[in-house]
């Protein structure tokens, strides 16, 4: 009864917290623990798809409409490892269609830095994001001592991440400033405390 | 009975607004001749003198209107007028004696407790499992007693400067505590390092030295300082269990490099905690700017070992190492810890339309995962504990997270004291004038016809 009524209550309110877990790069995860968090419209489906290893496959997918799917996407790293550039993720999505029009811009929020790259062809549009954690941050928590299970979450909230909204230009139009405000409210569940 | 008189009138009052006046015209000439609010407030507003004025004016302000007594109902507005002055007197002086003021450092994506008390001074120690705190007095010489071993404040200098020399001079490498290294000039690396204690170093001159690390795995903590043919600087530091860290260091300019000792309190030192002192040197300087801008120097024992350290109000400089690495070091400024974790996700520039000339700043702040506020200059966001914070000062650098510096002040009056004093003059004032007017209307009215009649 209580479930219920918290669920309708829940719907109700214009706006939805999700929380998404992060994802390991090739040695055992023990726990996917909540890494990410954003604040989404409620009309807004989330399908949360845990993927340990693949990076291949979303970490979690937002339906808009039915005609906008933005997907998220997280790149673990081992210690040591480089982080994949954002510019090399935004290389890669310019090659995947002939955009007749393209923006790149750089972004910051969050601790996390990268390039907003734009694109859109004839009929379809592409919104998408390539982020990685400050500098500063990433150090911070690479040698933040803890336990082995906590310094695994490190190692995942060290990953870098892509979030790409693809849709019919003229829908991806009529929701830019919608997506882009709920976009910018991703962020890691936990703040990173430097001193 | 006289003196009490004499200092409940009006003549008091006005002998009071002349000193008052006499006072602020000191410290508008002292503040435009140094170009420094501080000073002029350090001497003027701040001055014993002048918070004794302020007392008189209490004083003044009470008797006038204790001298009224017996009380009377037409005396109500004037008694809330001089009730509403003397709480907000009161709030001044709280707010003086008890108020806080500092600055709490946000980058986006990172959580703070820790306010930066302004004009304030301590010495603060960290070793890998605690942390300590002095709080200093301006001047004042002293023995830390509490501190983990013998630390002793020897001397202040009024105001310093911080300089870095060059890791390579005249084909040697510098680094304090060591002789100076001889460069060797190879295309392979050596087959020994150049010197070799708790870490090994090696000192080489390279065009590329980075790829010379392809078939480079040291078993023990190891620099590789390289020379490039352009005058440039490059340094590589292995450590077994941690990633490799490199830096290049351009020739023109300062450029710190930050390493971590094994997350030692979750943030950087220098090289030379892994190795005594880097070449670096402290530099007393007798002209002294605006007092805002002086950042004095202090000279402390720690342990048998004399260190100087520059003032770092913001602790945005690295810590520096004592007592052989052992514990660091910081000469900063008192730190509050807020009751509330303030949290920022973003922070951004409002420009002009079609411009990129920004006219204001901006920045998201969560306090304890409360609701999100956007704050910036004008916008103020009060906590439940009082605290006001507003936003000071952004910095933005291509490739990194914005970092913000929040401004936080609490006047512990403000709400007991200082708005309920101001609500209950402007109702005394407007007393006042609606009493003045009712009597000067009743006075002025025509007599009534029982008044004619006794007439």
């Amino acid at each position: 009864m209580f479930t219920l009524v918290t669920s309708l209550l829940l719907a109700l309110l214009p706006f939805q917290e999700i929380q998404i877990p992060g994802r390991a790069e090739g040695e055992p995860c023990w726990v996917l623990r909540p890494t990410y968090r954003m604040t989404l419209p409620s009309s807004w489906q989330v399908t949360m798809t845990p993927a340990p290893f693949d990076t291949r496959l979303p970490i979690a997918t937002v339906s808009i409409d039915k005609e906008i799917s933005l997907a998220i996407h997280s790149f673990p790293r081992r210690a040591g490892q480089e982080p994949i550039p954002p510019s090399a993720q935004v290389d890669r999505w310019r090659l995947q269609e002939n955009f007749l029009h393209e923006l790149i811009e750089p972004v910051s929020w969050g601790g996390f830095t990268g390039l907003y790259f734009e694109g859109q062809s004839k009929s379809r549009a592409v919104y998408a994001w390539a982020l990685q954690l400050d500098e500063e941050l990433d150090i911070h928590l690479a040698l933040t001592t803890g336990s082995i299970e906590e310094k695994e979450h490190f190692q995942q909230m060290r990953s870098t991440i892509t979030l790409k909204a693809t849709g019919p230009a003229m829908v991806m139009e009529a929701k830019r400033a919608q997506l882009h405000q709920a976009i910018k409210q991703f962020e890691l569940l936990q703040p990173i405390v430097l001193q | 009975m006289r003196m009490i008189r004499w200092l409940g009138s009006y003549r008091f009052a006005i002998l009071l607004l002349v000193c008052v006046l006499l006072f602020v015209i000191t410290g508008t000439i002292i503040e435009e001749k140094s170009g420094s609010h501080s000073l002029a407030a350090s001497w003027v507003y701040e001055s014993p003198l002048f918070l004794a004025l302020l007392a008189g004016f209490f004083v003044n302000i009470l008797l006038s209107a204790l001298l009224r007594y017996p009380f009377r109902v037409r005396h109500l507005p004037f008694l809330m007028t001089h009730l509403g002055l003397l709480m907000i007197l009161s709030g001044v002086f709280v707010k003086t004696l008890f108020g806080t003021q500092g600055a709490l450092f946000l980058k986006e994506g990172t959580a703070s407790n820790s306010l930066l008390l302004s004009k304030s001074y301590a010495l603060h120690l960290e070793s890998k499992e605690m942390r300590y705190s002095f709080p200093l007095k301006e001047g004042e010489v002293q023995t830390l007693t509490d501190a983990p071993f013998p630390l002793k404040v020897l001397a202040w200098y009024p105001h310093g400067e911080e300089r870095f020399d060059r890791w390579f001079q005249n084909d040697q490498l510098l680094i304090a505590g060591l002789p100076p290294l001889e460069v060797l000039k190879t295309n392979t690396f050596p087959p020994h390092p150049t010197f070799r204690g708790e870490i090994d170093i090696y000192a080489i001159e390279h065009n590329d030295p980075k790829s010379l690390l392809q078939s480079f795995h040291p078993a023990r903590p190891t620099l590789i300082a390289a020379q490039l043919p352009s005058g440039d600087e490059w340094l590589s530091f292995f450590s077994p269990n941690q990633e490799p860290i490199e830096a290049t260091f351009p020739q023109s300019g300062a450029h710190p490099l930050v390493l971590f000792d094994g997350g030692f309190g979750g943030y950087g030192v220098t090289f030379a905690d892994f190795y005594s002192k880097i070449h670096r040197r402290l530099v007393s300087i007798e002209s002294l700017p605006k007092k805002e801008e002086r950042r004095p120097i202090l000279r402390v024992l720690a342990g048998s070992e004399v260190v100087d350290l520059l003032y770092d109000p913001n602790h945005q400089a690295l810590m520096w190492p004592c007592m052989e690495g052992h514990y660091l070091i910081r000469f900063g400024s008192q730190i509050l810890t807020l009751p509330e974790m303030v949290r920022m996700r973003e922070a951004r520039a409002l420009a002009y339309p079609e411009s990129d000339e920004p006219f204001s700043y901006e920045c998201a702040i969560r306090l304890d995962e409360g609701e999100e506020k956007w704050i910036s200059m004008n916008r103020v966001h009060e906590s439940k504990s009082g605290h006001r914070f507003y936003l000071s000062q952004l910095t933005e650098r291509a490739g990194q997270a914005r970092q913000v510096q929040l401004i936080v002040n609490r006047d512990p009056a403000k709400r007991f004291l200082v708005t309920p004093g101001g609500i209950i003059l402007a109702l005394g004032i407007f007393g006042v004038f609606w009493w003045k007017k009712r009597s000067s209307s009743s006075s002025s009215s025509p007599p009534s016809s029982s008044e004619r009649t006794k007439s």
